[in-house]
């Protein structure tokens, strides 16, 4: 007798949990067939679309801020971006050209003492503003 | 047989490293420097290099500092630089040198030869906001500036501008204002006059510090570059 209590007992458990699983299951099954994703695509992520894919930052690589020389001319060396106009201007000198690649050099003519050289960049591109750079360069024999 | 063995091994390992130890005259004759003299070898590689360094550092370092004179005393001079910090010029009676640039020369001064309010150029070692002066030289002060021409008075020979730092001026147009015109098809810069500019042209500008300012955001203009407003909307 206490056998067969037994195994009644651990059979009504395992069909009791068996039933429970099952609906738990269905449930939850029902409650995601409601809420349908709006696109197709599992993975979204964020992206950022840049304004151009080569878009080059004006920039001056050569000479320094405040940097001395001791000739007549500096070169000027910098990065922007093709087919920009470059003007560049001092007291003594102004000079434009149109940038053919991503990099520009150009020697440009001091006077003796402070050069207050302004090189301002107008893109190609009308979406984008124009920039200015201010470079002090002497021109002293030290 | 076994101890005699072990004994021939072990003396045979002694003398290699006996061997080993003792200093060695080259093969090929050659005289192998002795220790001090690699010192000295060493010592004279890392004097180069601390050479090469300093001069490397020299020619990277090669700034001067320019601003106007805000107080001057007899080895001191306080002056406000163009990116408004207060620079000590500190002056050594015998080092120190002081020139006047006129032109494309300077000619040699004495300190008494500036005073507040002057422009000046200075070189030297700078150590944070202070300077041991090399040289002093008093130039002149000139602005580049560029912007839009909001308006043109074609009776008082002046136009109004909106600068790219959004300052409105008013620039005179002298005698002695030499004015270009950028050629949009060409990019050539040709001789122009005032009655070239228009309202809408973007200028380029140089103008000297004004001895007595005649008013505020009023200059007369050295020179004047224009862009035509057709060139960007071609």
């Amino acid at each position: 007798m206490k056998k067969e209590a037994a195994t009644a007992v651990f059979l009504g458990i395992f069909l009791g949990v068996t039933v429970a699983l099952v609906m738990v299951i269905k449930s939850r099954q029902q409650e995601t067939s409601k809420f349908k994703p709006l696109t197709n695509v599992s993975n979204v992520s964020p992206t950022v679309i840049p304004v151009s894919q080569n878009y080059q930052s004006f920039e001056i690589t050569e000479p320094q801020d405040n940097f001395i020389v001791n000739k007549e001319t500096v070169r000027i060396k910098g990065k922007t971006n093709k087919d920009d106009l470059i003007v560049i201007q001092s007291p003594i000198k102004e000079m434009v050209l149109k940038n053919k690649t991503n990099d520009f050099s150009i020697d440009f003519p001091l006077t003796y003492g402070e050069n207050v050289i302004r090189i301002s960049i107008y893109p190609k591109d009308q979406s984008l503003r124009s920039q200015e750079k201010r470079l002090t360069v002497y021109y002293l024999d030290e | 047989m076994k101890k005699i063995i072990l004994l021939i091994m072990m003396s045979l390992i002694f003398a290699k490293m006996a061997i080993a130890q003792t200093p060695t005259s080259s093969p090929s004759g050659t005289i192998v420097p002795s220790p001090t003299s690699q010192i000295d070898k060493q010592i004279q590689n890392l004097k180069e290099k601390i050479a090469n360094k300093v001069a490397e550092i020299n020619k990277k370092d090669k700034r001067a500092y320019s601003g106007v004179i805000s107080k001057i005393d007899a080895n001191t001079i306080l002056f406000k630089s163009n990116d408004d910090q207060e620079m000590e010029a500190k002056i050594d009676e015998l080092l120190s040198k002081i020139y006047i640039i006129s032109g494309s020369t300077k000619k040699e001064a004495k300190l008494s030869d500036l005073k507040k309010d002057d422009y000046i150029i200075v070189s030297g070692v700078s150590s944070g906001k202070s300077i041991t002066v090399n040289s002093v030289y008093k130039d002149e002060e000139y602005f580049v500036k560029t912007g839009k021409v909001s308006e043109v008075s074609k009776t008082d020979y002046n136009i109004k501008v909106t600068t790219s730092d959004k300052d409105n001026l008013t620039v005179d147009i002298e005698t002695y204002t030499k004015i270009k015109l950028l050629n949009i098809k060409s990019l050539e810069i040709e001789k122009s006059g005032f009655s070239k500019i228009k309202e809408g042209d973007t200028i380029h500008f140089v103008y000297k510090k004004p001895v007595e300012t005649k008013e505020q955001n009023r200059f007369s203009a050295q020179t004047i570059l224009i862009i035509p407003q057709e060139y960007f909307i071609k």
